[in-house]
This record gives C-alpha cells, sequence and structure tokens, in this order.
C-alpha cells in the first residue's frame, strides 16, 4: 500500500459520491418526477387575449374551470383533464368580455387557482 | 444529453481543467524527480490548474480571443505541451533522486486515512442530498457572472444597473461598478461549463464546490505533513488534523454549508492559502526558487480570487513573518540574508515581474480599481465588525477544534522548537485569524467579523492535532512513579478528550442536517422565470421579491440582462441601514405599490412586471385595477402593470 492507494479511493469514492448527487439533482429538477404542483397562466400577457393554460404537474387530472366576469356567478364553465406533465391551453373569445374584469378560476377539488385582466379602464 | 454522457463529459472537463495544467507545471518545474509525494503532487495539481486556468483565460480575454470550448481545449493543450517541451529539454536524463520514503504511511495509516475520507464525503453527500438542487443566493449571484463569460465569450465587466433618484424622480441607471466579485470566482466554472456543455442551473457548481472543499481539507493534510515531517508523531498529527477537518464539523460554516450555500470565494481561500504557506515552508526549508515562485504564483492566484481570502493571508503572512522574527532576533540578519538569497533569484524575479505587468496592464483586479481596499480597512463601522466573543468563535470553530487548538498554540509558543518555520507559520495563523475575528479594532480591519472566523477552522485543526497527539505521546515518556500519576488515568483522560471531540463534532454534523430541501418550491421559481423570459422582451421591466421566493438568485439566469435584472427587492432590514442609504423603489413598488412613491417608482423605472409570492404579497396587488394577475402557482404569482 503506498500514496497511489489514498489517491484511487479518493478518485473512486468522489465519482460515487458526484454521480450520486447527480442523480438526485436531475431527479429533483424534473417538474414532474415526485412533484405535485401545477400552475395556471396567460398564454399571451399583455393583449386582451384570455386564452389560458393549464400545466400539469401533479397527481390530479381533473380540472374545473370557469368564467367570471366582474363580481357575477361564473358566465362559463368546463371540465378538462391534463395529465401529469402535459399542458392544455382554453381558447376563449374576448369580444364579449370587454368593459369588464375576467377572472378565469380553475380547481383540482382541493386547490384554486385565479388569473385574471381587468379591462375596466 | 444522457446522464452517463453528462457524466463522463463532467468528469473529463474536471480533468482536463482542474488537474492537467498543473500536473504539467510541476512537470516542468521538478521532472519527475521524487519532490512531492503522488498525494502531494495530486493535491498542488488541483490548485495550480485552478490558478493557471485563471491566468490563461484572462490572458486570452484581454487579447481579444474569444473564449469557447476550442479555445479553452486550446489553452490547456498548448500550456501542457510548452510545459513538457521545457521538461524534455531541462530534464534530458532524467535523475530520479530518491523516494519520499520519510512521508510514506504504514498500511494500518493509509486504511485511517482512507476512512476519514470516506466518512467525510459521506456526510457531505448525505447533507448534499438535499441542497445539491441550486436554490443559494451567492451562488445564483456568482453563476451570472460564470454564464456571461460562456456566454458572451468575453472577460466579465463587474457592474450593475441602480435606481436613481433625481429630484424626486427614479429612473435606472446606466451600469456602475461592483466591487463584489473577482475573475477568479468565476472562470473555472465558464470553463467547465464550456466543455461539458451541463447547464449552470444544475448539480455542476456544487459538485466543482465540494471538490474544491475536499481538496482544500487535504492540501491541509499535506501541509500538517510537511510542518511535523521531522517530529516523530508527525504522521499521526496530520492523520488528526485530518480527522478534526474532515468528517468532524463537516457540515458547518466554512465547510458543507459554505458548499451548498455557494461562498465560492471562501471555498477556494481555504484551499489556496494552506497551499500557499506550503510552497513558502518547502521554499525557506529548502532554500528553493522554484519553490518561492510557486508560492507567489499561488498568492497571486488568492488575490485574483477572493479579496477577503487575500486579507487574510496577508495578515497570517504577517504574523507569521513576526512571529519567527520575535523568536530568532539573535540570527534574524542571518536569515534575512538567506531570504534575500532566495528571493534574489531569476525565476523569483521574472515571475515579479510578469506579475506586475499583468496588475497593472493586463488585468487588476475589480476590488482594487474601485477602491473597495479602503473600505476593509480603518476600525469598524458596524456592531457586526467589531469582533466576535470568544464564545461566538468557539461556536464557529467548533468547541472541541477550538479547545484543543487553543491548547496547541499555547504548546507550540512554550516549547523550543518556536523556533522553526514550522512553529511560526502555524502560530502566525492561529494568531493572525483569532486577533482578526476577536479584536479587529486592534488592526484597523472594517470587515464583518464572521467571515474572518469561517478561516479559523483550518489552522485550529492543526493545532490541535499537534495538542493531542504530542500530548498522549508524551504520556508514554513520563516517569509515572516519580511524579505518583497513573498511567491509566492519564490515557482515560485522553479518551475521553478524543471523545469529546468525536462527539462534538459529528453531533455538530446532525443539527445540521436538513429535513428536506426546498426544490420542490425552487423548481416553481424556475418555472415562472422561464415564463416570463419566453413572454417578455428588453422594454419591459421586471421586479421580483428576495425575502419570500426560494431560489430568486438564480432567476437573472433566465435573462442575462443585467446583474441587477430582474429588479429585486431586498431584505427588509436593508432598507433601514443607517449607514449606507439604499434606493427605496423597490421596496415601495412591492409593499406599497398603489401610494404616491409606489406610482412614482412605476413610471420613473417602467417595472411592468411583477414576481411575488402571493401568501404574502398578492392582495396589494389585487385591489388596484391597475394590474393583471397573469400567473399562478403555489409559491409565485405575477402581476402585469397594464396601465
Amino acid at each position: 500500500m503506498n500514496n497511489k492507494t489514498i489517491i484511487y479511493s479518493l478518485i473512486i469514492l468522489l465519482a460515487v459520491s458526484f454521480m450520486f448527487l447527480s442523480f438526485i439533482e436531475q431527479g429533483q429538477r424534473d417538474y414532474d418526477h415526485n412533484k405535485n404542483w401545477w400552475v395556471l397562466y396567460f398564454n399571451d400577457i399583455e393583449s386582451d387575449d384570455l386564452h389560458f393554460v393549464i400545466e400539469n404537474h401533479s397527481d390530479k387530472n381533473k380540472f374545473h374551470w370557469s368564467i367570471i366576469k366582474g363580481k357575477n356567478k361564473p358566465s362559463l364553465e368546463g371540465d378538462i383533464e391534463v395529465r401529469k406533465g402535459e399542458k392544455r391551453t382554453i381558447k376563449l373569445d374576448v369580444a364579449e368580455y370587454e368593459d369588464k374584469k375576467i377572472t378565469i378560476r380553475v380547481s383540482d377539488d382541493e386547490d384554486k387557482k385565479e388569473i385574471y385582466k381587468d379591462f375596466n379602464n | 444529453m444522457s446522464f452517463i454522457f453528462q457524466q463522463i463529459l463532467f468528469f473529463i472537463s474536471i480533468a482536463l481543467v482542474l488537474f492537467v495544467p498543473g500536473y504539467f507545471l510541476i512537470l516542468a518545474t521538478w521532472g519527475k524527480r521524487k519532490i512531492f509525494t503522488d498525494l502531494e503532487k495530486f493535491i498542488i495539481s488541483f490548485g495550480l490548474s485552478i490558478v493557471i486556468i485563471d491566468f490563461l483565460m484572462i490572458l486570452a480575454g484581454k487579447i481579444g480571443i474569444s473564449l469557447n470550448i476550442v479555445t479553452i481545449l486550446l489553452l490547456i493543450l498548448i500550456f501542457a505541451a510548452t510545459c513538457f517541451g521545457i521538461y524534455k529539454k531541462r530534464f534530458k536524463k532524467e535523475i530520479v533522486e530518491g523516494e519520499e520514503r520519510e512521508l510514506a504511511f504504514s498500511k494500518n495509516q493509509i486504511i485511517l486515512i482512507i476512512l476519514i475520507i470516506l466518512l467525510t464525503l459521506f456526510i457531505k453527500t448525505i447533507y448534499l442530498t438535499n441542497t445539491i438542487f441550486p436554490t443559494s443566493t451567492d451562488l445564483g449571484h456568482h453563476m451570472y457572472w460564470s454564464k456571461q463569460i460562456s456566454q458572451t465569450g468575453e472577460l466579465p465587466v463587474y457592474e450593475k444597473m441602480e435606481i436613481t433618484e433625481n429630484n424626486g424622480d427614479y429612473q435606472i441607471s446606466e451600469p456602475q461598478p461592483i466591487a463584489d466579485f473577482i475573475i477568479g470566482e468565476h472562470l473555472i466554472f465558464s470553463a467547465i461549463n464550456l466543455i461539458s456543455r451541463i447547464p449552470f442551473i444544475s448539480y455542476f457548481p456544487s459538485l466543482v464546490l465540494l471538490l474544491i472543499n475536499i481538496l482544500g481539507v487535504l492540501a491541509t493534510f499535506i501541509l500538517t505533513l510537511r510542518l511535523f515531517k521531522n517530529c516523530e508523531q508527525g504522521k499521526n498529527i496530520s492523520i488528526f488534523a485530518l480527522l478534526l477537518l474532515g468528517p468532524l464539523y463537516t457540515i458547518s460554516s466554512s465547510q458543507a454549508k459554505f458548499v451548498s450555500g455557494g461562498v465560492v470565494g471562501n471555498i477556494l481561500g481555504n484551499l489556496l492559502i494552506p497551499l500557499s504557506l506550503y510552497f513558502y515552508f518547502r521554499a525557506l526549508k529548502e532554500k528553493s526558487s522554484a519553490f518561492l515562485t510557486l508560492a507567489l504564483f499561488i498568492t497571486a492566484g488568492i488575490f485574483y480570487t477572493h479579496h477577503l481570502s487575500a486579507l487574510v493571508f496577508v495578515y497570517v503572512f504577517a504574523f507569521a513573518l513576526l512571529t519567527f522574527t520575535i523568536f530568532n532576533l539573535k540570527n534574524i540578519i542571518k536569515y534575512t540574508r538567506n531570504w534575500l538569497n532566495i528571493i534574489w533569484s531569476k525565476p523569483v524575479i521574472i515571475f515579479l515581474l510578469f506579475t506586475f505587468i499583468f496588475s497593472l496592464f493586463v488585468y487588476t483586479p475589480s476590488y482594487i480599481e474601485t477602491g473597495a481596499v479602503e473600505t476593509a480597512v480603518g476600525g469598524p463601522s458596524k456592531a457586526t465588525r467589531a469582533g466576535l466573543t470568544f464564545t461566538q468563535l468557539k461556536f464557529t470553530a467548533g468547541e472541541a477544534r477550538m479547545v484543543l487548538g487553543i491548547i496547541g498554540l499555547f504548546m507550540l509558543l512554550a516549547l523550543r522548537t518556536r523556533k522553526t518555520y514550522a512553529s511560526a507559520i502555524l502560530i502566525g495563523w492561529v494568531v493572525a485569524i483569532l486577533l482578526m475575528s476577536l479584536k479587529p479594532q486592534w488592526l484597523y480591519l472594517d470587515i464583518p467579523s464572521n467571515r474572518i472566523a469561517n478561516y479559523i477552522s483550518y489552522p485550529l485543526s492543526i493545532a490541535g492535532a499537534f495538542a493531542f497527539v504530542w500530548g498522549i505521546n508524551q504520556v508514554k515518556n513520563i516517569k509515572f512513579k516519580k511524579y505518583y500519576l497513573n498511567a491509566r488515568v492519564l490515557y482515560v483522560l485522553f479518551l475521553i478528550l478524543a471523545t469529546f471531540t468525536a462527539v462534538s463534532g459529528l453531533y455538530d454534523n446532525s443539527q445540521s442536517l436538513k429535513d428536506r430541501g426546498e426544490y420542490q418550491k425552487a423548481v416553481q421559481t424556475f418555472n415562472a422565470s422561464d415564463y416570463l423570459a419566453n413572454n417578455t422582451g428588453n422594454e419591459d421591466v421586471i421586479l421580483k421579491d428576495h425575502n419570500y421566493i426560494i431560489a430568486d438568485a438564480w432567476i437573472k439566469l433566465f435573462f442575462m440582462r443585467d446583474y441587477s435584472y430582474p429588479l429585486s427587492r431586498g431584505f427588509f432590514k436593508r432598507y433601514e441601514d443607517p449607514v449606507k442609504k439604499r434606493e427605496m423603489c423597490t421596496l415601495w413598488m412591492i409593499s406599497t405599490p398603489n401610494t404616491v412613491n409606489g406610482k412614482k417608482c412605476f413610471e420613473g423605472t417602467g417595472t411592468n412586471f411583477i414576481m411575488v409570492n402571493p401568501d404574502f404579497d398578492g392582495s396589494q396587488f389585487e385591489k388596484s385595477k391597475e394590474f393583471w394577475k397573469i400567473y399562478s402557482n403555489e409559491q409565485i404569482a405575477v402581476y402585469y402593470k397594464n396601465i
């Protein structure tokens, strides 16, 4: 045994540690692996376009969406299935919704999210 | 890229960037003579490579050569080939002079060393499992600059835009120079990224820091081996130092916490400082100008890597010199002549000239250009810079390590061997950092004291190892009957001390292990950042929050527009800083967007996107007709200012 034994052992230990941590990090970075979240956003931010996207990284697949004009009851509703890892766009026609605050509410039975554009100005 | 292929590229890039240049420099300087043990050569190659790559990339960048994969590989190849040519010319007839048998370990010692390394790496790996995903603020800031180098192929200009006020009107200024970053902290990451193609927002920065951390611990190990080479128990002292610095307290600050925290400069400093002391020691002991040249080379590397480490090194050097002078006053003139003989030699003079020209005409470290040095001296300006208490320092260093280290310091001062270079270096190193941490006002220092304290564990580990091993060895030689001492009692006391040390160090590790990582929240931050990066342009201005968003410092890597972009609402206490007045716009625009000040700031800065954690900062935007909520996940809400 000599110093080379220490060096080879060090290299092997470092390599194993690095590969292990890299593998762990890769899983952590994956939006779907061991994750349970989803996101709601508009397709086009700055225009009057109301098309919105549900991007799913959770174990829930079924979502209920509703469109609310101002503070009224939902004027349009629907259900949609979005599998884990997928994103789905729901397209809405803007003409009917001018001069109001339009809120899009989406829920998965447990959690609810909202986005909105305010055309009142 | 498949995982296996990515790993292979990563290991190849590490070998090329962090080992090859240093190895060939050693070859050109000493040939294959047994000046070093294989382990020393391995560790020294690593340290030298970091400095070599830094200077090669700076030179290439300044000449105007674009920094890309081809350039980096060519630089390494040309450097290695040049060194090899020098080696062949200088060492035509290779003379292999003797083996370093004095530093050869026994079989049991080698097993013990490997076990210590295994335990160290095991604990750090377990800790990093929850922190390997990039979330830390410091690392995010550093990787911005590394990514900029990779993307632009140019050396970075350390500057950032700021929000300025002029007669009540606010605007975003042109970029202003900043002194917080030094080029040596970023170049090696760019080099590895360019060769391996692994993105910055991944495991690789943390793993590179882990590698530097481990090699820093081993650099201290080989330094200890050399310092105590003439001591009968020298190898045992170095192994105990490895134990104190390795698996014990291995997660606390300046170790694995700094790896995950991305405290790049400090980690590099804790590698380069022991390595430079190693070269200085051998230069003086062996009266070698070659060693002195490389010592100066590593020192230059420190100055181009981390200003705080450079300052620490200056004080350590000064105190070591002072210690040696005090204990060798009678013969100081003789010693000075010896030193001047080593200094006044061709390689040293040429190197000093080269460094002078390089620093003046090629590249001056940013902190010197911006006059940051003046802000670090002159006496403490805040309470956090007025020195730590001994208790605070004890917690930083680790209680057992502190106790042993202080005992070791007193022993070094008391023994006749205090006159030696080895003692002077070690005493100077410990005393310098103790004083800088506890009594900075005595040294006219104006730096956060807890940052200095992070350097103490390295010299204390060596001093502590000396205290323990030397002490237990002396017990063997005591005439017990003469002093009415019972040998068994003393051995048991040492056993208790060793147990206390081990338990203290391992308990500290257990307290620091995190329950779970924050990657679940961080991926949502990155998803939101991706969304904004794909849906905004150069005319848009984004403001995000630092207080409640995880991994927010990494958001800037999605845009690469400016170090300060997106704008950021910082920690609340920073806006109350009595010493340094801060801009208030970033606070007002998130906290009170509907007030007069808030609206003025929106108008002046052109901010039209706000990224916040809705649990803390949603309501003030939802009340306003001026904002649309355009993005929503568990952690992040994005508001767009429509008016």
